[in-house]
């Protein structure tokens, strides 16, 4: 047998959960859609119409992270009662099953799910926005190989594994404690970047924001430093190396998991 | 079968609840696990279970340890604690969405318990009373035909007529290939059910014995019946006295598990060194 992962048990799992968790599920993606239609509603009636791509994108954003972080915070809440963990890992499927069905659900199903609502909403918006319009605003493409939009799918994955494991770690009210851990923490790096920076630099520095730029003031004039363009697949590598280490994480405090 | 070797175990180093504790338990036999209040039965089930972590040594069933908690392991375990968890579908669904993790999960049976327990199969489990809950999971527990049974205060719950129900299906569900460990506060729920007990008392299992291994060696009788020099415990009650005495002459009584137990915890070392 083996006791790692097996299809047969995987897809049982898979299936329990679904069966277990649809009504729940069902019912989130129903007030999912309820908001992103008042949002986006709300935009186009103050717009005048139709909703500028921008600001589409910016509403994708909000739902993505907001919706996406809260929504993984609580895919291991039923470790937190007793009563329901008993039975979770008591149930003969290995802790890499029981990982990846949440991990799905968080990860992929969530995305899909919210591709879908948003593009339906958006488009429902756009059309009814558009109409008796000659020149009507496009539709927003997340994917567009033009603009950087698909950066978000980079902060969702960041912040799905900062929340996956803050899941598995807290026992009780995890979006507030994961949230209240990754404030700390950035503003730790706030206060610690800036004494790196002077320790680095022989200059004046101003805006030193921790990732993104540093700004010089020498000789009366204003340098802002900002990483090449070449740097970029060495922070988006660092970004999922980070990503991959929390999922990581998350796994071996499942394994940890005690009542 | 279920071994336990060294376990020393306590929810703070400082506390500790076990302390080297040894223990073999045997296929066939249904083992009363029995202990005061914050012993440690529902804990050394636990660990049994793999739901918790021992400091020192390891529980083993059939070669597989039980921290690790691997599916080989689990597929041979059931537990039913006392405070459960049903989710919101139907005890068919339950089965159907359950059942098939357990390789000799007999369905069959399963409603046949049901049936003989009055749980109705089409109501959703989240919405029954506690005690139809612990039915539903007693049955199913049953009908998993692992290796080991744990369950934990089964009878918190259960009405007169469901524990006498509840004995008779637990007697008849015993197999060669099987195990089952019951704890319980409620020694008089497992009378005519066990046919071992454990007791848990300061740390240690202070008695591993089979009743009929407790019968050669201790009578209980009246204090009219027993012979005056071999008495090792007493305790009056509203009708009498009665006794429980070393058994020279080979006669043997019913063993009165709630005096044997209030005869170890009350520190009656003479009891437990016979039974030694």
């Amino acid at each position: 047998m083996n006791n790692t992962f097996s299809f047969r048990r995987f897809s049982l799992l898979f299936s329990k959960h679904t069966i277990e968790y649809y009504k729940t599920y069902l019912l989130s993606v129903a007030v999912l859609l309820g908001l992103l239609t008042a949002i986006l509603g709300f935009s186009s009636y103050v717009s005048g119409g139709p909703i500028h791509p921008e600001v589409q994108l910016a509403i994708f954003w909000v739902f993505l992270l907001g919706a996406g972080s809260i929504f993984t915070s609580m895919v291991f809440s039923d470790f937190g009662d007793k009563r329901k963990s008993i039975s979770i890992l008591t149930l003969p499927v290995s802790h890499f099953e029981k990982y990846l069905v949440a991990w799905l659900y968080s990860f992929v199903i969530f995305q899909l799910i919210f591709l879908l609502s948003f593009y339906a909403v958006d488009f429902i918006v756009l059309l009814i926005g558009n109409s008796g319009k000659s020149q009507g605003l496009k539709i927003m493409n997340v994917f567009s190989l033009e603009e950087n939009y698909k950066l978000v799918f980079l902060f969702y994955a960041i912040l799905h594994s900062l929340a996956f494991l803050g899941a598995i770690f807290f026992e009780k009210i995890h979006f507030i404690k994961t949230a209240f851990v990754v404030l700390l923490l950035c503003l730790l790096a706030f206060l610690i970047n800036q004494p790196i920076a002077d320790a680095l630099f022989d200059a004046k520095l101003e805006k030193v924001v921790p990732f993104v730029s540093l700004g010089i003031q020498e000789g009366g004039r204003y340098y802002l430093i900002r990483p090449l363009p070449s740097v970029e697949p060495v922070m988006f590598g660092l970004s999922l190396t980070c990503v991959a280490l929390l999922w990581i994480g998350a796994y071996f405090k499942l394994k940890e998991k005690e009542v | 079968m279920m071994e336990i070797s060294n376990l020393t175990f306590g929810y703070s180093k400082k506390n500790l609840l076990f302390k080297n504790l040894n223990l073999k338990l045997q296929m066939g036999h249904i083992y009363g696990l029995l202990g005061k209040n914050g012993a440690g039965k529902s804990t050394l089930l636990k660990n049994f279970a793999g739901l918790v972590f021992p400091q020192e040594g390891l529980c083993s069933l059939k070669g597989y340890h039980s921290a690790d908690r691997l599916p080989g392991f689990l597929q041979e375990l059931f537990f039913i604690p006392e405070e459960m968890h049903l989710p919101s579908i139907t005890a068919s669904q339950f089965a159907g969405s359950t059942g098939h993790f357990y390789p000799k999960f007999n369905e069959e049976q399963y409603f046949k318990m049901l049936a003989e327990f009055d749980v109705p199969v089409a109501s959703v489990l989240g919405k029954l009373s506690f005690g139809q809950q612990k039915k539903v999971m007693i049955s199913f527990g049953l009908a998993t035909n692992t290796a080991l049974l744990i369950m934990d205060e089964p009878t918190n719950g259960l009405d007169i007529p469901s524990k006498v129900k509840f004995r008779k299906i637990i007697a008849g569900a015993l197999t060669d290939e099987r195990c089952i460990v019951i704890s319980t506060h409620q020694i008089r729920d497992l009378d005519s059910l066990i046919d071992s007990v454990l007791v848990l008392h300061e740390q240690e299992i202070v008695l591993n014995r089979s009743l009929d291994e407790i019968a050669e060696r201790l009578q209980f009788t009246t204090t009219a019946q027993a012979n005056k020099a071999a008495i090792l415990y007493e305790e009056s009650n509203a009708i009498g006295v009665n006794t429980i005495s070393e058994n020279h002459n080979e006669t043997f009584s019913k063993v009165d598990m709630e005096m044997l137990f209030n005869a170890i915890i009350s520190g009656q070392k003479s009891v437990t060194d016979i039974l030694k």
